[in-house]
């Protein structure tokens, strides 16, 4: 293992820090709403997005990109509220359908795009398995920005959140507030992954999302508590996975977060036993 | 000496940790209508699940006509609670009533006419004939359960168990439900019903066990029902109109 | 010729993985496949490791093992821990896919993967690999006999255990009354899911397996009445989809895996508004 603090490595590692701590807090909401693998299809559909808006603007500028992720990455969980609605289908038959749906799409742009032969294009391959070396100062910026809206997001509208989770838990009812949440919730798992993606690609962000959570539940007593250590652990998960990652250089950084994370909820699973 | 469908002896189940049914041992007679009452959490489901091999036990006996549930499965049609079942499930009423058929065809043999004869009285006598091919997804409560009761019947089973059939489910369906039932009883089946509410419960059933986690009271209801059984039961005097 | 071979691939491919995940469907274990097709990543590369290039159909039997670890733990987990079942699925899955793609970048040079083909497939190539006898008879390509033995076995499997399976997915107490043990099947059912993820693997890639497991019953279910009208349908539209899907590939020159998914994906839509124009027109009878 060859890792050396230098300024690249350090952005790198940083960079994927920050992302995982918005990727733990974007989990903790998950987790409690039994949401956990909304972040999975999100994080598959947001690469349509992505390829659109590399078409559109022809260049690989981060704003399009995020722009193109965010807004498929809202459609498809828009979709699948809205076939719920209006059909007899269950949300995990769902889940899957936006998966194909989406994910398809995504990777038919994406080699449409590879076929062109357009230079600009080779950005796009680290979006699937994450290369925290081929990371840039654009990337960590945003990957930086998208951990601090979710944050001031949380505390922004705190009361709000463990409200209506604790209410849609115990008793269900529905009101006003409860699609602001389910807004909310949406939109910072969306932008989470968004910004998680260049650490670890898209097959494998959703499970820095489910991570977390797990390892923290079984210490936490309040909800205040659940987010924030769920944070902390997001970012440690990321720290620890990027500096292996960039040691052995040619290992894709997501596999080995994961498989970090993997290791780290063993303790924790343990614990939950019943 | 009455002859017994069920008979448990020193049945215990734990459930996470905790002692849901203590050391039961209770008789359920055959050709009769019986009624497991018992307060919200006794552990009546628990029995019920507990006795057909659904879930571990701690320790018990239980035999069905005197033989072990592996010998006589055939003979026994369970009934869950109605929340348990997906009633998105595409099937047609008449292809529920055929699982009863299961038994006599097993994996491999296509269902045969005589099957199909089965189905046709067993929906008669359940009174859903015209809705045989109707989805199972647009049936009322009372509907849904005659269909488990027909399935039942197709079965040819002799013990029929019941949990909750009559939870939300409005008075007049009720009552035409209660009626198959007795009609049950009559053509020799035995039927075990968790039933869930108390001020019917003497009213319906020939034969009673209240439950909460041990056995209270057994047997008649004028015995079963008595003030201070229900006291400790429910922990608290209890009204019955 | 070579369009004809990939449609016919396509359509084995969608044959086995339909029959097989209607029953995921409606047991409500959709992402289960999704767990599966990810789960069995590390097993395939091993399988690789161990057979050289191209993996015999036993050392690709033997992959499924992943797949069946994968979903005995995360049955297990969320039976014996207190964790989410979504998120334990969501864990499991993604660990043993990522620990595949590490086993994949290590060995890369000893086998015959990359991170493209994982993810979805090579079907474009199937026509290429050819089995020639020693006689020089072309015997056309090579990874069409696999698939053509899988589906007929799928089928066959299919009809004969359709009874056991709907019973348990249906009413798994009243089943399991009656000597069919829910645990047992849920159980085979997984493994055989595991075993057509691995055969599907090569050609689709991991994440449109589960595609082409559940999508095709998913659309189907909004019109189904009974369940082998129901299975029938799915088959129906899994094999529209995949000539559509293909040409639409070839047009764009895109990924024709992308692509056979994304169809399918769609088809849902016009099949929802169908569904809701005709149910407008049918009066709702309600009789007690």
């Amino acid at each position: 293992m060859a890792f050396e603090w230098s300024a690249n490595t350090f952005w790198a590692v940083g960079g994927c820090t920050l992302a995982g701590i918005g990727a733990g807090i974007a989990g903790s909401l998950n987790y409690l709403r039994s949401r956990s693998l909304s972040g999975d299809v999100v994080a598959h559909a947001v690469l349509p997005g992505i390829c659109l808006g590399f078409l559109f603007s022809g260049t690989k500028s981060v704003f399009s990109l995020v722009l193109g992720g965010i807004v498929s990455g809202y459609l498809s969980l828009y979709l699948i509220s809205f076939v719920q609605k209006n059909s007899r289908l269950k949300p995990d038959v769902l889940l899957a359908w936006a998966l194909a749906l989406f994910f398809g799409a995504g990777i038919f742009l994406l080699t449409l795009i590879q076929h062109t032969g357009n230079s600009a294009q080779s950005g796009l391959d680290k979006f699937i398995f994450g290369k925290a070396a081929a990371l840039t100062i654009e990337d960590l910026l945003l990957m930086g920005s998208t951990s601090l809206i979710s944050v001031i997001l949380v505390i922004l509208f705190f009361r709000i959140l463990k409200h209506y989770i604790f209410d849609s838990l115990f008793t269900g009812t529905m009101g006003l507030s409860s699609l602001f949440v389910e807004i909310l919730c949406n939109s910072i798992t969306v932008i989470v992954i968004i910004g998680g993606i260049q650490a670890l690609g898209f097959i494998l962000i959703p499970a820095l999302l489910v991570i977390p959570p797990v390892i923290a539940r079984p210490y936490i007593t309040t909800f205040k508590t659940f987010v924030i250590l769920s944070a902390v652990i997001g970012a440690a998960i990321c720290f620890i996975g990027s500096v292996l990652s960039l040691g052995f250089e040619s290992l894709p950084t997501g596999p080995v977060i994961v498989v970090t994370g993997g290791l780290l909820s063993i303790p924790s699973l343990i614990k939950l036993k019943r | 000496m009455k002859e017994s469908a069920i008979d448990i002896n020193n049945l215990s189940v734990t459930l996470s940790g905790n002692l849901i049914l203590d050391n039961i041992s209770v008789s359920v007679e055959k050709g009769m209508l019986t009624g497991l009452i018992g307060p919200n959490g006794a552990g009546k489901s628990t029995m019920l699940k507990a006795m057909l091999g659904l879930i571990p036990v701690n320790q018990g006996t239980i035999t069905f006509f005197g033989k072990p549930l592996n010998e006589i499965r055939k003979q026994i049609a369970f009934v869950p609670q109605r929340q348990e079942i997906d009633w998105d499930f595409p099937a047609t009423v008449e292809e529920i009533v055929l699982m009863g058929r299961f038994p006599f065809t097993g994996f491999f043999k296509r269902y045969s006419s005589e099957d199909k004869n089965e189905v046709e009285q067993a929906l008669a006598s359940a009174g859903i004939t015209n809705l045989k091919n109707r989805q199972i997804g647009k049936l009322s409560g009372g509907q849904q359960q005659r269909v488990f009761i027909a399935r039942a019947l197709a079965q040819q089973a002799s013990l029929i168990i019941l949990d909750e059939p009559f939870a939300g489910i409005d008075a007049a369906t009720e009552e035409t439900i209660r009626e198959v039932f007795i009609q049950l009883k009559n053509n020799g089946k035995t039927v075990l019903i968790v039933h869930h509410d108390l001020q019917t419960a003497a009213e319906y059933f020939d034969r009673l066990i209240l439950l909460n986690v041990k056995i209270i009271e057994e047997g008649k209801k004028e015995d079963v029902l008595k003030e201070e059984n229900l006291i400790s039961a429910y922990g608290r005097k209890v009204k019955l109109y | 010729m070579d369009h004809f071979f990939i449609i016919l691939t396509g359509i084995l491919v969608i044959t086995s993985c339909t029959l097989t995940g209607s029953f995921l469907v409606l047991r409500k274990s959709s992402m289960l496949a999704d767990a599966i097709s990810h789960a069995v990543l590390p097993g395939i590369v091993l399988a690789y490791l161990f057979s050289g290039a191209q993996p015999g159909t036993f050392a690709l039997a033997g992959a499924a093992i992943a797949g069946m670890l994968a979903s005995l733990l995360i049955g297990f987990l969320s039976r014996k821990t207190t964790a989410r079942p979504d998120a334990v699925i969501g864990i499991v899955y993604a660990v043993f896919f990522a620990i595949g793609i590490i086993l994949t970048t290590i060995f890369s040079s000893h086998v015959d993967l990359d991170q493209e083909c994982v993810l979805y497939g090579d079907i474009a190539f199937v026509p290429l690999d050819r089995w020639i006898l020693d006689n020089g008879i072309d015997m056309g390509p090579k990874q069409i006999y696999p698939l053509i033995i899988l589906c007929l076995v799928t089928i066959l499997l299919f009809f004969m255990f359709i009874k056991p399976l709907t019973l348990v997915t249906f009413d798994p107490s009243y089943a399991g009354v009656l000597g069919i043990s829910s645990v047992l099947w849920s159980g085979l059912l997984n493994v055989y899911a595991s075993i057509v993820s691995v055969f599907c693997f090569n050609t689709v890639g991991a994440v449109l397996v589960v595609a082409f497991m559940c999508v095709p019953a998913a659309i189907a279910l909004l019109f189904g009445t009974t369940f082998r009208k129901t299975v029938l349908l799915a088959l129906i539209f899994g094999w529209l989809a995949v000539p559509l899907g293909y040409y639409i590939a070839v047009f764009f020159d895109g990924s024709i895996a992308g692509s056979l998914s994304m169809v399918l994906g769609l088809l849902l839509i016009p099949a929802l508004i169908l569904k809701k124009i005709t149910k407008n027109s049918k009066p709702k009878i309600v009789n007690v």
